[in-house]
């Protein structure tokens, strides 16, 4: 097939697959009489809909839900999976090997396969309810993939590099911060970026510890609030909308690191 | 002090920054993930109601053979099963004829590679609130179906026990497909060009050149994909959920949904405990072939 032909073919394949998000988009600038009759666009376009949505669904709150969860589990598992992918890496000690089979046998565990140890043990620790509870666990969750991922990476850092510094005097704590991390930027930001993606959009874990509406994540306000209150249709587009448009807009800066975060991400966990 | 005993302090002395370093991650993974899962073997042979932590009761295997005789727990087994398998063919199908296309690198293939795989970032509740919307009686498909004069066709798709799973089955491939995509696509950057050009001048078709040449080398991307689409499509719960709850009347139940139903609505702790080992079980399977054909992974 020719060039031509083929940029076409990709053009009709790529509206059908934007189709569903578009349609949506549409939804939710239609007035509520015309939201089941209209195929596309109305005459009238109600930019006011996003405002509804955003105070009907309490979206700031769950933005802010979100925002809370996603930042401290991604600190937390960054801070301390770095420190262990490069004892790992670089200092070889007894056991490391085993260790990171450990780490590796992790990625593979799937949420809903300990959902009931986890709410048992979430409940009498106190965490049961609270954030804390998401916190905890997606620190966890993401341990294994982010010490893969660094681990790797860190292995390919010279150790006359590393062992320069030590002769100097440097702490093993100061070499991982001022040589290490530097060197390490990429695989920094493919591991964030896949936390960041696994996070902010997981629902099961979330809708299950979560009780309180005023601590609900994103997921779990757009799940609850659409079934509960029998939502008019435009509200509901103009929720997913909204609740969309962040990671689209990240989406359109670091489309790259997107994608390899995603693979890279998924290949080994 | 001799230059031997200095190398035996400073071995030691990096041994010690190796164990202090790794073990807040090491006591992390033990508290979070080994714990439950052990304890998961516990509390699958237990009776309790979820609220009254302290009245956990052994009951042996008596869960497992309930679950057994349970007509549910077969066909929610089942229809995960089949759930696993369509979505699994249909992704890589279409992730490899999309892979195929954007391989040509004709005029925009970038922005199209860029559209594809904008649904693998959303979030799973997102789609499925889209994917109802689009598929309830009167939303998108059905309209057009009408304005397309085939009314006949329209139903409410979710509602319907023939169409509820293949619904959750099509908006999983919809938003996973620009991921198989992009792995086939990886894969196909692999293959020598010299190959295809050798064989081109023997007189190969395009289609003889895929079927001898490209399927045959794509294998390690193709298990990839194959296993990756696998162990998300076992777990998958968030798509049945919001779109379908596993209605109409069980026929889109799966596993994960059964579970979550038997824990917070039946207050059958111990039972879900078993059919989360279950899943457990089949992750590490899973995973197990995934490591032992680690070795043919290219990157």
């Amino acid at each position: 097939m020719s060039k031509r032909g083929l940029t076409l073919v990709m053009l009709v394949l790529a509206v059908i697959s934007f189709m569903p998000i578009f349609w949506m988009f549409t939804l939710s600038l239609r007035t509520e009489d015309e939201a089941f009759t209209v195929l596309f666009f109305s005459q009238h376009i109600e930019w006011q809909n996003y405002l509804k949505a955003w105070h009907n669904f309490d979206m700031g709150i769950l933005f802010k839900n979100s925002i809370i969860v996603t930042s401290s589990s991604i600190s937390l598992t960054m801070l301390v999976g770095v420190c262990a992918a490069y004892a790992i890496a670089k200092l070889r000690f007894t056991g490391a090997k085993f260790m990171f089979f450990l780490f590796l046998s992790g990625i593979m565990i799937p949420p809903q396969g300990v959902v009931i140890p986890l709410f048992l043990f979430m409940r009498r620790i106190g965490f049961y309810g609270g954030h804390l509870s998401l916190i905890s666990t997606y620190f966890a969750f993401g341990l294994c993939i982010t010490i893969f991922i660094l681990k790797s990476f860190m292995e390919t850092i010279p150790d006359q590099l590393i062992e320069a510094a030590r002769i100097d005097g440097c702490s093993e704590l100061g070499i991982l911060w001022k040589i290490v991390l530097p060197l390490c930027r990429p695989a920094l930001a493919t591991a964030i970026i896949f936390l960041f993606l696994r996070n902010w959009n997981e629902f099961f874990l979330a809708y299950t510890f979560l009780q309180d509406g005023s601590l609900f994540t994103l997921p779990v306000g757009i799940a609850s609030n659409v079934t509960m209150y029998r939502s008019p249709w435009e509200l509901i587009g103009a929720a997913v909308i909204i609740a969309g448009l962040p990671l689209f807009i990240a989406y359109l800066l670091l489309q790259k690191q997107f994608i390899e975060g995603m693979i890279a991400g998924s290949m080994k966990g | 002090m001799t230059l031997f005993q200095g190398n035996m302090i400073k071995a030691l002395k990096k041994q010690k920054a190796g164990y202090l370093l790794v073990a807040p991650a090491l006591l992390t993974f033990i508290v979070f993930l080994l714990y439950p899962i052990i304890n998961s073997l516990y509390l699958s042979c237990t009776e309790w109601k979820g609220f009254d932590v302290s009245e956990i009761t052994f009951v042996g295997l008596r869960n497992f053979v309930w679950l057994s005789q349970d007509e549910l727990f077969w066909r929610s087994l089942y229809q995960t099963i089949i759930y696993v398998l369509t979505v699994t063919f249909f992704l890589n199908l279409v992730g490899f004829l999309l892979a195929l296309i954007i391989e040509q690198k004709a005029k925009g293939y970038k922005v199209f590679r860029a559209i594809v795989f904008l649904p693998v970032l959303m979030s799973m509740v997102i789609v499925g609130v889209m994917w109802s919307r689009l598929l309830d009686p009167f939303g998108f498909v059905n309209l057009v179906l009408e304005k397309a004069h085939l009314g006949y066709l329209a139903r409410p798709w979710l509602g319907d026990r023939r169409f509820a799973l293949g619904s959750v089955v099509a908006a999983n491939v919809w938003q996973w497909a620009g991921f198989d995509m992009v792995i086939y696509y990886a894969g196909l950057q692999g293959i020598p060009r010299g190959i295809y050009e050798a064989a081109s001048i023997d007189g190969t078709t395009y289609l003889q050149r895929v079927r001898l040449i490209t399927l045959p080398l794509l294998k390690p991307a193709i298990t990839v994909a194959v296993v990756l689409n696998l162990i998300g499509g076992f777990r998958v719960f968030d798509l049945v959920w919001v779109m379908t709850k596993g209605g109409p009347n069980y026929h889109s139940e799966v596993l994960a949904t059964y579970l979550y139903k038997k824990a917070f609505s039946f207050h059958r702790m111990g039972v879900a405990a078993a059919v989360g080992l279950i899943i457990l079980v089949f992750a590490f399977v899973a995973s197990y072939i995934r490591l032992k054909t680690a070795g043919e992974v290219t990157q």
